[in-house]
């Protein structure tokens, strides 16, 4: 049935209900519904889109471009860089002109913000600036820049100029790190083929002045770097034009990867994605390059230790209201109470644990048991139990509900007959009725794990912190150290898109924590829906 | 009508004088009341051991609630009272020192819907024999397998002991819940509607089962198919509004009801 408004042929078909006639018949709900439905499926796919997409753009190779710029007296300086976003400055050059209103004074000016590579300590570093567009010579793309990764996860872009021995390297290193005269004569100086017929070709390469590096492609460049790696009696070592021009050797030993980011096929581009997404995710910051892996530990431990102090404190309270308290109104008034507490914030529970628990129970603690600490806090500050425990406590509602619910759902028959077996009380609960309700348990834990997970309220004030070296697992008794301040997802995604001084990465970082998150907590739940499924069909 | 409410007493007490030796269960002077509703009133009946008797009567007459004063499954609702006296074995079962759970062990029950646990096959046979701390592997597999030969259902499920009982069929399921209330050993079976769920096929099967079962087990049975209670019992009570009305020989009450509420109702003009 079409709405009425669908077409209006000249004749009316006498089929066709009147509006008021189909508005009466209810069928409007029927769409009203439809329509609310692919509101929010359309809103849930986009809101993955974005993150999905913001994710896999972080990791995508991005291209490095080689920028001239001139850096005032004529003088001008290359540098290797990645630009970020376009922007505007405030112009320090402009100066008032008489008669003309302020507000038609050029004031501003267009600039771009680009990540670019600086020695720092002997080291290339990235840093990030502003460029006036004014101030750029010359912008491009070229095909045999290189961007080197050490095995420590540091950056270096620049030209493969040759590879040496070490005995070699002695004379190089004197020559190293200082700075020729002008970027474009490093190429002239060197003699030979610096441009390929392909690299002339490409409409980027408009510098011109690449430098004599070693002009084979990055396939040929990686196996000999490996070929050399397997030898390690021979100590090769790979000599890089920086951008300012100076050569910096590099042990074969320290290279983990080589790649010409410009000049990279589809597939290769997808392949690196995938590596900077597993070196993202299988290791922590401390590896030179961001990294999760720390914080992915600490919310799988954070939800498993706060379903060990919730399932059967829950589940016991649950067994309590329905299965031996009498059904009368003082009951009614505590499950209201308990289903009200779900709606109350998560940074109230933070508060609560900080206060009573850390504070009062942990202080305590601390004073008895670990009184050779002091004043240094071991349970007497924000960690890992506190955290768990400030999360049973939020959950507990959601999973005492959903038990209620399961064991309301099991026939009384099963009850009965359990009891006409001659089984008493106890035996029927656990041995029949608890058995029977395992689905609707996991489902409570599994709304429990999930908005736990997500929770970054409570964990503010509770021990989660943006970096610690501590492991929280590790081979010393009691090898689970929940005292200790943890990292955490959730709160990483917080850190990131709020705190960090570096706007542009840690916003996409925080994109990919999110999407660490939702996987982590989809891969959660299909596992109890598996778990629930094998409990569902037979034992 | 009240004038012919004392008669059944009579005819109770004769049959309970006539053959005192026989009978397991005797119920006297029983009023059932929930909350401030009689259900029942004053039920007095016996029976005999290796004996089936069917309960029939109308919808909520009170069938299934004397059929829960047997194993005291009544206790359970607080809202319910229970006067008199129920003796099992000679032992009154509402006295103080009664152990409810040793007389659901001795009185088994099998409800209206099957209602097997969300367990194995073997596994709920097992469930009361494991209660009873039956622990050893062979003990419990020697156990099953009796009991669900006397269930006559051991055919059927030999091979798959160990999948869900829910994947039995419906008659399967009722005959697997007999199993289990047989595994415990009781001396009676309370069946409270068993075939009512039933195609008449397995309807047909049960009846042969009761049949056999009542060579070793005393059984009383709810049922509103009176076709069903002619085939299967020895003994019939017909009850309404909460009084047994006639208590008699099955091939009697048939065919020659005393009562003028007995012969409407099974002559299918009640109500």
């Amino acid at each position: 049935m079409k709405p009425a408004a669908k077409s209006a042929p000249a004749q009316p078909q006498p089929t066709r209900l009147p509006f008021s006639a189909w508005w009466r018949s209810g069928d409007a709900w029927h769409w009203y519904s439809l329509f609310t439905l692919t509101v929010s499926f359309v809103l849930i796919i986009a809101l993955m889109m974005l993150i999905v997409f913001a994710s896999v753009r972080y990791f995508w190779p991005q291209a490095l471009e080689e920028w001239v710029i001139s850096s005032g007296e004529g003088e001008s300086q290359r540098l290797f860089a990645y630009p970020l976003r376009t922007l505007q400055l405030p112009d320090a050059a402009a100066t008032v002109t008489e008669g003309v209103p302020e507000q038609q004074q050029p004031q501003w000016v267009d600039a771009v913000m680009i990540a670019y590579q600086q020695l720092q300590e002997q080291r290339p570093q990235w840093v990030m600036r502003a460029v006036a567009t004014t101030d750029i010579v010359r912008r491009g793309q070229p095909r045999s820049l290189v961007l080197m990764t050490l095995v420590d996860g540091s950056e270096i872009a620049g030209y493969a100029l040759r590879w040496v021995q070490q005995n070699e390297v002695q004379s190089w290193l004197s020559t190293a790190l200082q700075p020729v005269a002008a970027p474009g004569d490093t190429a002239m100086a060197a003699a030979g083929d610096a441009v390929t017929g392909a690299d002339a070709a490409n409409p980027d390469e408009q510098l011109g002045h690449e430098p004599n590096s070693l002009a084979v492609d990055i396939q040929q460049l990686t196996k000999q770097l490996q070929a050399l790696q397997l030898q390690s009696d021979l100590h090769w070592w790979l000599v890089m034009e920086l951008h300012d021009g100076s050569s910096l050797p590099i042990p074969v030993q320290r290279v983990d990867r080589l790649l010409r980011v410009n000049n990279m096929s589809w597939k290769e581009s997808l392949r690196q994605a995938g590596i900077n997404a597993w070196q993202f995710l299988s290791h922590g910051p401390d590896h030179g390059a961001p990294g999760i892996l720390p914080a992915i530990y600490g919310t799988l431990l954070m939800v498993l230790v706060m379903s060990v102090l919730l399932v059967p404190v829950a589940v016991l309270t649950a067994i309590y209201l329905h299965e031996y308290a009498a059904q009368n109104w003082l009951t009614g008034l505590l499950r209201a109470v308990v289903s009200n507490l779900a709606g109350v914030p998560g940074v109230v529970y933070g508060v609560f644990v900080l206060g009573v628990f850390v504070y009062g129970v942990g202080g305590s603690i601390d004073k008895l048991l670990f009184s050779g600490q002091l004043p240094l806090p071991t349970l007497g500050s924000g960690g890992l139990l506190w955290a768990a425990l400030a999360l049973a406590l939020l959950t507990m509602p959601v999973v005492i509900t959903a038990t209620e619910e399961g064991l309301a759902r099991i026939p009384d028959d099963l009850r009965l007959a359990s009891l006409a077996l001659g089984a008493t009380r106890t035996e029927m609960v656990w041995g029949v009725v608890v058995v029977a309700a395992r689905p609707a348990l996991l489902t409570g834990l599994i709304l429990a794990i999930a908005r736990a997970a997500g929770e970054v309220a409570p964990l503010l004030v509770l021990g989660a912190i943006a970096y610690t070296e501590q492991p929280l697992l590790d081979g010393q008794f009691p090898f689970l150290h929940v005292e200790q301040p943890f990292m955490h997802l959730g709160y990483q995604v917080y850190d990131f898109a709020m705190q960090s001084g570096h706007a542009d990465e840690s916003i996409a970082m925080a994109y990919v924590t999110t999407l660490v998150l939702v996987l982590l907590v989809v891969a959660l739940n299909l596992f109890a829906f598996r778990l629930r499924a094998s409990f569902v069909g037979t034992e | 009508m009240p004038a012919q409410s004392s008669k059944p007493d009579l005819l109770q007490n004769s049959l309970l004088q006539n053959e005192p030796d026989d009978v397991v269960v005797s119920i006297r002077q029983l009023h059932v009341s929930y909350r401030q509703r009689q259900v029942l009133q004053d039920i007095n009946l016996s029976l005999r051991s290796q004996h089936v008797t069917a309960l029939i009567g109308p919808s909520g007459c009170g069938k299934s609630t004397l059929l829960r004063c047997l194993n005291r499954l009544n206790d359970l609702d607080e809202r319910c009272t229970v006067t008199g006296q129920v003796l099992v074995n000679g032992r009154d079962i509402y006295a103080v020192e009664e152990d409810v759970v040793s007389l659901r062990r001795e009185v088994g029950m099998v409800f209206q819907r099957p209602n097997p646990f969300p367990k194995s096959i073997f596994d709920n046979v097992a469930y009361g024999l494991r209660l009873l701390g039956v622990s050893t592997r062979s003990d419990l597999q020697q156990q099953v397998r009796k009991s669900l030969q006397d269930a006559a259902l051991w055919d059927e499920v030999r091979d798959r002991l160990h999948s869900s009982a829910l994947e039995l069929s419906n008659g399967q399921q009722q005959r697997l819940v007999i199993a289990r209330a047989l595994a415990v050993q009781p001396k009676i079976l309370l069946l409270d509607e068993p075939a009512s769920n039933l195609d008449p096929i397995s309807m047909l099967k049960l009846e042969e089962l009761i049949a056999t079962l009542k060579i070793n087990y005393t059984i009383l049975i709810v049922t509103h198919n009176m076709q069903q209670a002619a085939r299967v019992s020895d003994f019939t009570a017909f009850m309404d509004a909460g009084e047994l009305v006639e208590f008699a020989a099955t091939s009697d009450l048939f065919t020659t009801p005393k009562q003028r509420r007995t012969e409407d109702y099974i002559t299918g003009r009640y109500g």
